[in-house]
């Protein structure tokens, strides 16, 4: 009994046992070593939730929610309705619970609990080590804010790790104002660890475009500053980037690499999050939950409604299309055979179909493959106008080799200098022009500015930007900052007039479409042809009032924390 | 009648000091019973003295006493009678039935309790319950006997464990089985316990009974006390075979030739031209349920020896069982050696020790089932009748298979490489043929005989259970006992499987071996004090005491996986030790430990009889893998009252006993937990070392590059978790009436379980994408009832027991983030279950089938004029034939939101019969039990796998122009409509009542027995599990379902129960 009553006593002790494999929060963050470990994740949580967030698998929100928005595309695919989580933010027929509005939001802010990790932990580090990784994460954190600030308007500030029962509130006021100082706060946050950051040591330093640099807090602080109209600031944040030597526009030759495996890293680049072909990684042990792959098995050619593919192509599932208006004020500007024109939009009749090479091709002629059943459009291409996307059209030899560790672009050069030409537009500095020249003599343009304007800017802006989630972000900002709502106009009816494209050599359709006559008799040779579909007739397109911002997440977000007010309209 | 002999087994006379002394005479004579057969082993007691014997096998008894005594003659389970020897030599005496048992004894933790001052729900069950029954473990053994009780017979494959669940379901997660202690010691699992050498089981239903048992007895408390040996008279010796012959009871109704030829014409496919491409010869036509089982034999012996004295008793029994089950072939089979060794001894007045244990080898094998891929059961359902069992010759082969054979399967090119012949992927059977796949369809079984052929997996191990004990008695009244449980296993698992080509669906491409070896160490220590008092009419008893208990557990397991892992694959490679160091290897490790602390009292109060209160409380705490240091602890109280009215002189003085003859209320509050959710530090968040990694460099373009490891924390803290609480109220009213003949129970309870955990998303902004928190409750109601009539006309006793629960279980709240928590899904099927407020647990969620439309029915406007597309044409809704399902959100379009409640897996009713009949030395047992207001949910019909055998009663059942009052649609119209196929119309009734057993035995006559020194003997035939019925046309009913509590309902094609014809003898020495 009285050994009962001792081993009693000491029982209690034996409750504790340590957890096994892992090690307490307490332990961790406390060493140099602890810091870059806590940045590494902070990384990876950025990469993978600018790749697949949430674990979004079939398309990149990213990509999808800032691109397909725009006055220059089309949501397409095998038909209508085909990918229609892209038909829905194309359309503007989303609401507050679409998925990719949902998954975005999260993935934003799940980087920003990743970058406050670090920042939490060693906001007071001393080592410079400790600063530099606390000065990247702060540069991650306003990046991410500022890109919900764009497509939210005024979504809560998260400057710390949060509790499990934290309810957040819309920021500031949830005003215009208050937009526009969120926005400077993302700037000052990213110029405030200036002096802590590394820079990128030559415009040959590739490893220096995988890692928040100087040159990339810049770009942050020039975009946000732009975004909230203060050209000034803007100009001071870009004016060292768009000079340093550590960056350089590739020549016209090059223009599509920056957006391929070949052109990882190259001399445009600022920032893109790495995905690494490491063999100490396996496929799917946190490889696959970085890329893009299945984005770009969407965005890839229908080739399987054609007769036969271009050698150098990945084919896919025909998800993007290129609006026919877009392509012809870009051949009107560009001119046809401009470089940037050749690397950005191919045009079916005749590149696609006679000028790439086919495996097919051996000793044809022309006059062949004009008669040849091994090419063409075998039944039709929905939501496609005459041209078809190629810039961030996989291809082949980097999909049949590596599709799954082209790595995730977040800025590059050319943008930094349209952001500071638009900033001295506005200002009547004569200083943008050169960056806007650059811009175009680069490309390959039929079109150099003499003169500074903001139209030229703009212009050149909706070209060279084609597909990198500027065009409804600038739509939106030049509405109230030029207080123009004619900018809208091409999205209006987007949903309506959706082409098809076909090929009389194959397909003589009946269909009644918009523009064109029905065609009964087919051809002799590949005469390719579009026709307009009314595919929508419900409630489509942009509303003003409305679609400036998406809508804060219906059950994640509104249904859960009564802090939060949605944004007008929806 | 012999077996409430063995009953005396438990009967404690107390030891009285000699203190008389008077003139001795020798008396004689014999004890019979009220039927005038002799009653062996009948206690007799020279009153006030230890002076007694025993009677012998012909109930014969000689004793000196003085001859002015009274002689007690006592036998457990008759009334006990005094006889004053008055001087007589010669006294015989008739002793009669105790039939209501009234004084009997059950054990409730910790402690015992006489059944009359119970006032919680305890449900009891005695060895005579459990007598001759075909069911090789414990739990399977109550299943039908008791009311309130759930026995889940999952599976009827050898060894498969029967699942308890004691006053219905509740928690969302799988940890709703109840609590097993097993003579005090805490067991994982009592399927090691044959029911041979129980001797009783208790069942704590209502949480007041339960609550000494605190946070482990949320989902109820079963007790068990195996049998310990006489103490009185020569020990004797027990043999017991049983030899049982099984076979499939019921064949699934899916269709043969004819009828599959039908089918597919009625579904609108080519089914002629594909005949004649695949040069079909107009006879196969394959039975495959009929192929792949086969009758089996069980053979069951167990030898028990047991003796005792006065101060000391032992029990030894050994057991074996060898079941082959009934699918062909010695793939599945359980075989079991066990032994069970008990004994005590009274060293001092004041001192007792004991040990009881239990030693067990096990070793299994089992068949794939349950599962929607690689299932030998799945495949004898869905395999079609127009394949063969095997294929002749090469000429017969699909073209994979032909390809394959002639090294033109490019997925093998490797193989070859590494030196094996395409011919060598094709199966062949033992006897040289080539077993045949579908040439219609690439299922994902190929053939349930290559799915057998390749099954390699065997599971064995080694369990030591027991505990050792002290009970000392410093003074009157007042017991302090020390408790060791322990409880040590091995256990090993071999696997081994090869690349293998069948079809383009069943297949492997690498050889794959695994082993592994676990070991566990469990041990408990309790101590607690005993105290009974009684002053007069008042009766007091007090417990207290603690409990500590520490269980370690270490596993390794390896494993090769790879295109060349041996470098010969003969049986004798196929071990670890000779993988090649170009395999890929895989191994894990990581000892366990896990530690609990208790303290837990009970005071218990009566008077007179007639008023009878009791509270128990419990302190639990749990190491720091389930809840943190400041929230370990937990406190479970409970409170209940009894009140015998029928001991009240108002029933006493004006109603006879031969109509009234007992009748108590009862009524109790308990909380309980269940401590099972929380495990592996679920309420901390700690670093996930080197879990993420990012690399800076272009790596790919030569560029320098550092891969960095990321760490950060694996979750979202909640260090408010706790366990899930359940609080229950029962009422209860046991009766009886008729001088004992009839007896009632009834109870009603209300449990509700509280703080659920269940995972959600906390808001965006957090960063984290989900955390656990207690977020939902569950309440279960139900009445138990049960029902008992025994008599004894002449020669003929009877009984007639029956009992019932009926169970009403809903979700009651759910967090509010979470609308519903869906289960995991299916190939096709858009059937889920869910777990929602408003609706029984994990209910099947699925489409409603309004109506079949009856002729075309067009698209209407609001304003009722039809709607019209762009051609003018109206536009079809439904043609003739066509479900139509419920549209529940109204949008026009049936999607995923359109889904509702459309059954639940979790019975509404389970009963029980029991039909017992002597006739001389013949006896007669009926018994069976069922369930009802359940549904079963086949996954039978694959919407992807139009030549996929399924179910005749689709065939059967569907709308034709000629039937159009059929209950399913138009096969056409919903061969391709997962929608169909995940609704209400795919809805089974689960009701069923099982025969389980019907039995008839005679016991040999003593007399003759005795020429060759045996004292009894009987010989019995039983045919167990032989009827079953129900209207579910797939195979057996009971288990229909998956294991998993998330899936209950769901059919996948399981292993079903056999049929079972048992011979049997038992012969005491």
């Amino acid at each position: 009994m009285c050994a009962a009553v001792l081993f009693v006593s000491a029982c209690e002790d034996k409750l504790d046992i340590p957890q096994k494999g892992v090690i307490t929060y307490e332990d961790f963050y406390q060493t140099d070593d602890d810091a870059e470990s806590a940045l590494a994740a902070a990384y990876d949580i950025f990469a993978q939730n600018i790749a697949r967030p949430q674990g979004e698998y079939i398309i990149c929100p990213y990509i999808a929610l800032f691109n397909l928005p725009g006055d220059d595309v089309y949501a397409a695919g095998e038909f209508y309705g085909d990918n229609d989580f892209a038909g829905q933010i194309n359309e503007f027929r989303f609401d507050a619970n679409t998925q990719l509005v949902t998954s975005m939001y999260k993935g934003f802010y799940q980087m920003i609990y990743g970058a406050n990790l670090v920042i939490d932990n060693f906001k007071d580090g001393t080592t410079a080590v400790q600063k530099r990784c606390v000065a990247e994460a702060r540069v991650m954190r306003a990046w991410a804010h500022m890109m919900l600030a764009i497509g939210w308007r005024c979504p809560p500030l998260v400057d710390q790790v949060l509790e499990g029962s934290a309810k957040p509130t819309n920021y500031g006021n949830n005003d215009h104002a208050s937009h526009l100082e969120l926005l400077k706060w993302c700037a000052d946050e990213a110029l405030a660890v200036m002096g802590d950051l590394r820079e990128r040591a030559s415009k040959n330093d590739t490893k220096g475009t995988t890692y928040i640099t100087k040159g990339f807090a810049q770009y942050v602080a020039g975009k946000a500053l732009i975004s909230a109209g203060d050209w000034t600031g803007a100009k001071a944040a870009l004016k060292p980037l768009v000079t340093s030597s550590k960056y350089e526009l590739v020549p016209g030759a090059r223009i599509r690499e920056t957006f391929h495996l070949s052109g990882e890293g190259n001399e445009e680049i600022i920032f893109a999050a790495n995905v690494c072909n490491n063999p100490a990684i396996s496929t799917w042990g946190g490889k696959m939950q970085k890329t893009i792959w299945m984005h770009m098995d969407i965005w890839g050619w229908r080739t399987d409604h054609m007769a036969g593919k271009p050698a150098s192509v990945q084919g896919g599932w025909g998800g993007l299309g290129v609006r026919q208006d877009f392509a012809d004020a870009f051949v009107a500007n560009d001119g046809y055979g401009s470089a940037r024109r050749q690397a950005w939009i191919k045009k079916f009749d005749p590149e696609i179909l006679y000028e790439m090479a086919y495996t097919t091709d051996g000793d044809m002629t022309l006059d062949e493959k004009k008669k040849s059943a091994d090419r063409g459009i075998k039944s039709y291409l929905y939501g496609q106008s005459e041209y078809l996307m190629y810039k961030r059209l996989a291809d082949a030899d980097e999909y049949a080799d590596n599709p799954h560790t082209l790595n995730s672009l977040v800025a590059r050069l050319a943008e930094a200098y349209l952001l500071y030409a638009e900033a001295c537009a506005r200002t009547n500095d004569n200083d943008g022009l050169q960056y806007l020249n650059a811009i175009q003599n680069r490309a390959g343009s039929q079109t150099v500015s003499g003169t500074l304007t903001l139209d030229a800017v703009k212009t050149e802006k909706r070209f060279e930007m084609f597909l990198e989630g500027c065009r409804f972000p600038d739509l939106v900002r030049w509405s109230w900052q030029d207080n123009d709502k004619t900018v809208f106009n091409g999205l209006i009816n987007s949903g309506k007039n959706v082409p098809q494209l076909y090929d009389q050599f194959f397909q003589a359709t009946d269909d009644k479409g918009v523009s064109n006559q029905p065609r009964t008799t087919k051809t002799d040779t590949h005469v390719i042809y579009v026709v307009m579909q009314q595919p929508n007739q419900g409630e489509v397109g942009f509303k003003a009032g409305k679609h400036e911002y998406f809508p804060y997440p219906g059950a994640a977000v509104m249904a859960i924390n009564p802090n939060m007010k949605q944004n007008p309209g929806w | 009648m012999n077996l409430m002999k063995k009953l005396t087994g438990i009967l404690l006379l107390a030891v009285l000091p000699v203190c008389a002394f008077a003139q001795n005479v020798t008396v004689k004579g014999q004890v019979k019973d009220d039927a005038g057969e002799p009653l062996m082993l009948v206690n007799i007691l020279e009153l006030g003295t230890s002076n007694g014997t025993v009677t012998d096998l012909d109930g014969n008894y000689t004793l000196t006493v003085a001859s002015n005594s009274t002689l007690q003659f006592s036998f457990m389970g008759y009334q006990s009678r005094d006889e004053a020897v008055n001087g007589r030599t010669t006294i015989n005496v008739t002793l009669s039935e105790d039939a209501e048992l009234i004084d009997e004894v059950v054990v409730i933790g910790y402690g015992t309790q006489r059944k009359s001052d119970l006032s919680g729900a305890v449900a009891s069950i005695r060895a005579t319950d459990l007598k001759d029954r075909s069911v090789t473990n414990a739990a399977a053994a109550i299943q039908g006997k008791v009311s309130g009780i759930q026995v889940l017979n999952y599976s009827g494959a050898p060894g498969q464990g029967s699942q308890i669940r004691v006053r219905g379901y509740s928690s969302n997660s799988g940890n709703i089985g109840p609590l097993l202690i097993v003579d005090g010691l805490q067991v994982d699992n009592i399927q090691y316990l044959d029911p041979s050498m129980i001797e009783s089981m208790e069942i704590l239903k209502d949480a007041a009974s339960a609550a000494i048992y605190g946070a482990r007895a949320g989902n109820g408390v079963v007790l068990i006390t195996t049998k310990r040996g006489s103490d009185k008279g020569m020990g004797n010796i027990t043999y017991d075979f049983k030899l049982t012959h099984q076979s499939l009871a019921k064949k699934p109704g899916v269709m043969n030739r004819e009828q599959f030829i039908e089918f597919k014409k009625m579904q609108g496919y080519d089914i002629d031209s594909e005949l004649a491409n695949n040069g079909d010869d107009g006879k196969i036509d394959t039975d495959w349920a009929s192929e792949l089982f086969e009758p089996s034999y069980v053979k069951q012996h167990s030898l028990t020896f047991q003796g005792g004295n006065q101060q000391g008793r032992f029990f030894m029994s050994l057991n074996y069982l060898n079941n082959n089950g009934i699918v062909v072939g010695d793939k599945d089979v359980y075989k079991r050696i066990s032994a069970q060794i008990n004994a005590d001894y009274k060293i001092k007045n004041w001192l007792s020790i004991g040990t009881n244990n239990s030693i067990e080898r096990w070793e299994t094998r089992s068949v794939s089932h349950m599962s929607e891929t690689s299932s030998v059961l799945m495949a004898a359902i869905q395999n079609d009748p127009l394949t063969p069992i095997y294929f002749k010759d090469k000429s017969e082969f699909t073209q994979g298979m032909t390809d394959t054979y002639n090294n033109l399967n490019p997925e093998f090119a490797d193989l070859k490489a590494n030196g094996l012949d395409g011919s060598e992927l094709i199966m062949k059977a033992e006897d040289g043929r080539y077993y045949a796949v579908s040439k219609y369809v690439d299922n994902d079984h190929g053939s349930p005989f290559i799915q057998l052929a390749r099954n390699n997996q065997t599971q064995s191990g080694v369990s030591v259970r027991g505990t050792a004990f002290l009970d000392f008695n410093p003074i009157k009244d007042l017991i302090f006992t020390s408790r060791l449980g322990y409880r040590i296993s091995f256990s090993n698992n071999h696997n081994y499987s090869d690349p293998f080509y069948a079809n383009p669906m069943s297949k492997a491409v690498e050889y794959s071996l695994s082993a592994s070896a676990n070991t566990g160490l469990y041990y408990q220590w309790e101590n607690f004090f005993n105290y009974n008092k009684t002053i007069g009419r008042n009766t007091v008893s007090a417990m207290a005491g603690m409990s500590f208990i520490e269980n370690r557990s270490d596993n390794v397991n390896g494993s090769a996986t790879g295109k060349s892992i041996l470098p010969d694959y003969a049986e004798n490679f196929r071990f670890l030790s000779f993988v090649t160091t170009s395999a890929n290897k895989s191994f894990g490790n990581a000892p366990g430990v896990s530690t609990s602390l208790a303290y837990f009292g009970r005071l218990v109060y009566s008077y007179d009889n007639r008023y009878n209160v009791q509270a128990n409380f419990r302190a639990d705490a749990f190491d720091s893998s389930k809840l943190s240091a400041q929230n370990r602890w937990g406190y479970f109280p409970s409170f209940s009252a009894a009140w015998t009215i029928s001991n009240e002189s108002f029933i006493k003085d004006n109603i006879s006993r031969e109509a009234l003859s007992s009748l108590k209320l009862r009524a109790s509050w308990g909380r309980n937990g269940n401590v099972n959710v929380l495990n592996n530090y679920a309420y901390s968040t700690s670093i996930s070392k080197g879990s993420n990694w990012y690399e800076y460099g272009i790596d790919h373009n030569g560029a320098d590059y550092e891969l960095v490891y990321g760490s950060k924390p694996s979750g979202l803290a909640n260090p408010s978790l706790k366990w899930e609480t359940s609080d229950q109220i029962d009422i209860g009213l046991d009766a009886r009436f008729l001088g004992d003949r009839l007896s009632v129970s009834v109870d009603w309870y209300k449990k509700l379980t509280k703080d659920l955990l269940v995972s959600i998303n906390p808001v965006p902004e957090i960063g984290v994408a989900s955390t656990t928190v207690n977020g939902g409750d569950i309440l279960n109601k139900g009445f138990d009832v049960e029902l008992g009539w025994r008599d004894r006309v002449g020669d003929l006793g009877y009984s007639v027991n029956t009992n019932f629960s009926t169970l009403k279980n809903e979700v009651t709240y759910l967090d509010p983030t979470i609308s519903r928590i869906l289960s995991g899904g299916y190939y096709v099927s858009q059937i889920r279950t869910a777990f929602e407020v408003g609706n029984p647990i994990w209910y099947m969620y699925g489409y409603k089938m309004d109506r079949i439309a009856q002729e075309t029915e067009y698209k209407k406007n609001a304003d009722g004029s039809f709607a019209l597309d762009g051609g003018g044409n109206k536009i079809v809704l439904y043609n003739a034939g066509d479900p139509v399902l419920h549209d529940f959100n109204g949008d026009g379009i049936i999607s995923e939101e359109d889904r509702t409640n459309i059954g639940q897996g979790m019975p509404k009713l389970t009963y029980g019969l029991t039909v017992s009949l002597d006739y001389k030395d013949f006896d007669f047992t009926l018994f069976g039990t069922g369930v009802a207001g359940n549904s079963i949910f086949p996954v039978l019909f694959r919407t992807d796998r139009p030549y996929n055998n399924t179910l005749d009663y689709y065939r059967a059942n569907s709308w034709t122009p000629e039937n159009t009052g059929a209950i399913l649609p138009n096969a056409a119209a919903v061969k391709n409509s997962p929608q169909f196929w995940a609704s209400d119309a795919n809805v089974f009734k689960g009701n069923f009542f099982k025969f389980k057993q019907i039995q008839l035995g005679y016991t040999l006559p003593k007399a003759m027995l005795r020429k060759v020194s045996i004292s009894n003997m009987r010989v019995y035939v039983s045919f167990d599990d032989f009827i079953t019925i129900t209207k579910y046309p797939g195979l057996d009913p009971e288990t229909a379902t998956t294991t998993s509590a998330q899936q209950l309902g769901i059919d996948l094609g399981t292993y079903p129960t056999s049929k079972k014809a048992v011979f049997g003898v038992n012969v005491t020495f």
